[in-house]
């Protein structure tokens, strides 16, 4: 073999493997996070991170990494919005400690995640409303504040109508009376002044339970929820998170005026 | 086949040893290029000490051309199994440390020079004829100059290493 | 010229002793020549692929440790860079390739790969020319490293640096990263300017332990016959020829006689005219001279270090723990009495002790020795001594965290993949039980072989073995002082 031979062997097995290792690595990569879920399930991967600005615990949807980590730059997940009826699945990983995982209001499993590990979590999509998830293991000092919102929507197109309430120890629901038509697209804009008693408070609608069941709003929170109101009727609003007497004893009606 | 020194003849050992000084010129030159790069003075040293090794070499060469003729014999340090004068580095890490010397540098070649003469003077006594003795005298007798001169050189030093001016 | 009687000609005497290299059949240990024994290796040696082949399968791995470092999860135990270097890679380092084979893993390194490349613009093949005295053609500004720093202290103080940041360095990968990568940049960065392997010889903290650990070793790299090397007229061995690359680590292979700054290239090798180099299978510990302070001033912080990383990485005490982690516990003030204990330790505290074990020493034995000379051999007792110490602290931690080698081979960065099935084999500690038998037998090794090493030094110095003996006893208590620690360390 010659002598030039052998060098372009050389830089070619050179480059083979300054190129190949991130080609395997991160195609590899690609190809194995369309095997966690079924096909045509939308995968969302959230971290659990015991440290986030403003040093407090977070779910977060952002890549957490060796690179980022110690940069404390994690985006705290606030709500996950999807549709109803959708297949979706949670990829849930630990980047530092202990997490748990579970979306009590949908599941009662409870799910362990070690640090440095995933799980693949189903969805139940079926009912609409908006759920916390949370940590269930005391991870750190910043455990009670690793919580999101997963809101299931029907999907709908932009709203007719949009109602702005304000949740308050003081005032309870406010206005503490909404009228919507039969058929309109609602936006809902919850907005909650407490945190009650430290799970936020809940915005539900007698006679609508499996449409419209917001859960866990925290005190400067505001949640936004789309829904068709499709059984005439006056019907009571009331707090689905407990969230002390004065809220747990609020009501609000809720009046849906029939088709003209 | 390397052939025991003792077996070798006047002629051949004459060779042998206008050889070794010529081989001992190319190593010190091989040195002085190499310590130009560390220190230029212990450079400058190898190449002076290689220019006597020279000198030597013309000096047993005309020796061998008074007695023998122009052909010389192709008798090499190769063709004998010991070593009669060879100048050799202190140590194997001279270079990682860059600690030569310019004493150092005369200190090895006075030490070879001194080995040679040692070496000639142990096999006077060993030789089968009159002739090959005389030749063995001769060149324990050659060195003493060139041990004078160099005992000289260091004395000069004085306790100083003659170490060059550091250089980055 | 007139001839002299020989009778009248005196060789005058020179001040120091002759430097007589000696013939192999007085060698002072016996040596097996490897490539006699095996001729398959010999081949492999004098291969121009012989070191590419064990360099970019490394770089490969290097890369790839750098990658998941980065991207790949902040949890130490399920990141490849982590368990692959600081657990793997790390004990087989210390525990098997030191001490069987010297400095192979500087003929495997990726550091210098590409300042290598810089300056020889060729990854296989040689160039021969002219260059700066030597027979190959070398790029870059080739400028000589500082006399002054000509020496391992840089190496000293980086490893002793870097250790005192131990904990982050070894729990989290992107530290990792910054360190390893750092180097990786540096190697390349002196190979534009200086000549040769300057980053391996005097900058790489890795390099510095090795070259003082690599006297143990059971294989050299030696010349065959010294007459042939000193017949040699080329020398190509240094200064290089059309078959191989002048030596970059700058070792003359002629009078080569201790292992610390080979590091097995095998360029002498292929370039020697006669054929004339070898690797040779030897025993343990033959090489026993340390030159200079910077050697004892190594040995004496690699000690330090192992008692250090001992206490700190394997030990109960979490008040400790926590004052060499201050970027997590925030206790700096705890880390600056932490730092400064170490430091004192490996570069006064230990170093006085031996000084004043030598001093003693050098008093009972009625002074037949220099100081200088006598600590220098003295300080080599710490090289066994030292070695055994932290193989007895590698070795448990392989124990007790290699079962984190087989999980994170299956995913290497924390991902959630599962390669071979074993990303969910949960850590579980081989035979930690036997642990405290196994430090203890190797401390006892090493202080046996201390012993042994500095009483054989004392005998050799000394004109009556009750003089030696004497001389002796101050060094072993000291070292019976240590080995005490470090047992008291690992049993309780």
């Amino acid at each position: 073999m010659n002598e030039g031979r052998r060098e372009r062997i050389a830089l070619t097995l050179v480059i083979a493997a300054l190129a190949g290792v991130p080609a395997l690595l991160f195609g590899y990569q690609a190809v194995a996070q369309q095997r966690v879920a079924p096909p045509g399930t939308q995968v969302f991967r959230i971290t659990g991170v015991r440290q986030a600005p403003p040093h407090a615990g977070t779910w977060t949807l952002g890549s957490v990494a060796g690179g980022n980590y110690w940069l404390h730059r994690a985006q705290p997940l606030q709500e996950l919005k999807v549709a109803q009826g959708a297949k979706v699945a949670l990829r849930i990983g630990s980047a530092d400690v202990h997490h748990g995982f579970s979306i009590p209001a949908l599941s009662p499993d409870h799910y362990d995640i070690p640090p440095g590990e995933w799980q693949t979590i189903p969805l139940d999509t079926s009912r609409t409303g908006s759920f916390p998830a949370l940590c269930t293991t005391k991870c750190s000092p910043y455990h009670d504040q690793m919580w999101f919102a997963i809101t299931v929507e029907e999907p709908l197109g932009p709203p007719d109508v949009t109602m702005q309430v304000n949740v308050s120890e003081a005032g309870g629901f406010q206005p503490a009376r909404i009228e919507v038509q039969q058929g309109q697209i609602v936006q809902l804009e919850v907005t909650s002044s407490t945190d009650g008693t430290g799970a936020g408070v809940g915005f539900a609608i007698t006679g609508y339970e499996n449409k419209v069941d917001l859960q866990g709003i925290h005190k400067g929170q505001t949640r936004t929820f789309k829904f068709r109101p499709d059984q005439p009727g006056e019907f009571m609003v009331y707090s689905s998170t407990t969230a002390g007497p004065a809220i747990d004893n609020a009501i609000g009606t809720f009046v849906v005026k029939p088709k003209p | 086949m390397a052939r025991q020194f003792a077996d070798l003849n006047p002629q051949e050992v004459l060779a042998l040893a206008v050889n070794v000084e010529k081989r001992n010129a190319e190593r010190m030159t091989t040195f002085a290029q190499m310590f130009m790069q560390y220190d230029p003075r212990v450079g400058e040293v190898f190449e002076e000490l290689a220019a006597e090794e020279v000198q030597h070499q013309r000096l047993l060469e005309a020796r061998y051309r008074e007695r023998y003729g122009d052909q010389m014999l192709p008798v090499a340090e190769e063709d004998v199994l010991e070593v009669v004068e060879a100048i050799d580095l202190e140590h194997g890490e001279t270079y990682v440390f860059d600690d030569h010397t310019v004493r150092a540098a005369l200190e090895v070649c006075l030490r070879a020079e001194q080995n040679a003469q040692l070496f000639y003077q142990e096999m006077i006594p060993r030789a089968p004829d009159e002739a090959l003795r005389a030749v063995y005298v001769e060149l324990a007798n050659f060195e003493d100059d060139h041990i004078a001169a160099l005992n000289t050189r260091l004395q000069a030093l004085g306790k100083g290493t003659g170490r060059g001016p550091e250089r980055s | 010229m007139a001839p002299s009687g020989v009778e009248q000609t005196a060789p005058v005497p020179i001040p120091i002793p002759v430097l007589k290299f000696p013939p192999d059949d007085l060698r002072p240990y016996g040596r097996v020549n490897l490539f006699t024994r095996f001729p398959w290796l010999e081949r492999f040696c004098k291969s121009r692929w012989f070191q590419f082949a064990l360099v970019v399968p490394n770089l490969a791995f290097f890369w790839l440790f750098l990658l998941v470092g980065i991207f790949g999860t902040p949890v130490g135990n399920r990141n490849m860079i982590i368990v692959f270097v600081w657990i793997l890679w790390w004990v087989v380092l210390i525990a098997v390739m030191v001490p069987f084979g010297s400095r192979a893993w500087c003929a495997m390194c990726p550091l210098p790969f590409f300042g290598d490349w810089i300056q020889r613009r060729k990854l296989v093949q040689v160039r021969p020319g002219k260059t700066y005295g030597l027979n190959n053609t070398l790029f870059g500004k080739g400028i000589r490293w500082p006399k002054q720093l000509s020496n391992i202290w840089i190496q000293n103080l980086a490893f002793l640096g870097l250790a005192t940041f131990s904990v982050p360095l070894v729990t989290r990968p992107i530290v990792s990263v910054f360190v390893l990568g750092s180097l990786f940049v540096i190697a390349a960065g002196m190979a534009l300017i200086w000549r040769h392997r300057t980053f391996c010889n005097y900058i790489c903290p890795i390099s510095g332990f090795l070259s003082l650990y690599s006297m143990a070793a059971t294989v050299e790299l030696r010349q065959k016959s010294g007459d042939e090397c000193l017949k040699c007229r080329t020398k190509n061995c240094i200064t290089g020829s059309d078959k191989g690359w002048a030596c970059p680590w700058g070792v003359y292979m002629g009078k080569l006689d201790r292992n610390n700054y080979c590091g097995l290239c095998m360029e002498c090798v292929k370039s020697c005219p006669n054929n004339n180099i070898a690797l040779f299978a030897r025993p343990s510990f033959t090489d026993s001279r340390l030159k200079g302070y910077d050697e004892v001033w190594k040995a004496s912080i690699m000690t330090a270090l192992a008692a250090s990383y001992s206490i700190v990485l394997l030990g109960p005490w979490w008040s400790i723990k926590n004052w060499a982690n201050p970027s997590e516990s925030g206790q700096w003030g705890g880390f600056a009495v932490y730092a400064g204990a170490l430091w004192f330790a490996a570069l006064v505290g230990l170093p006085l002790l031996l000084a004043g074990a030598v001093w003693l020493g050098r008093r009972l034995g009625g002074r037949q020795q220099p100081f200088k000379a006598m600590f220098l051999q003295q300080a080599y007792t710490l090289v066994p001594f030292g070695l055994l110490a932290w193989i007895a602290f590698s070795v448990p931690l392989l124990m007790v965290n290699g079962s984190y080698i087989v999980s994170v081979l299956s995913d290497p960065a924390g991902w959630g993949w599962n390669l071979f099935g074993t990303a969910h084999v949960p850590w579980t500690p081989m035979y930690p039980e036997w642990a405290r038998v196994v430090q203890a037998g190797l401390l006892l090794v090493g202080f046996a072989v201390a012993g042994r090493k500095g009483l054989g030094a004392a005998r050799d110095a000394h004109r009556t073995t009750g003089a030696a003996v004497a001389s002796f006893l101050p060094v072993l208590l000291l070292l019976i002082f240590l080995t005490s620690i470090f047992l008291r360390l690992y049993t309780g």
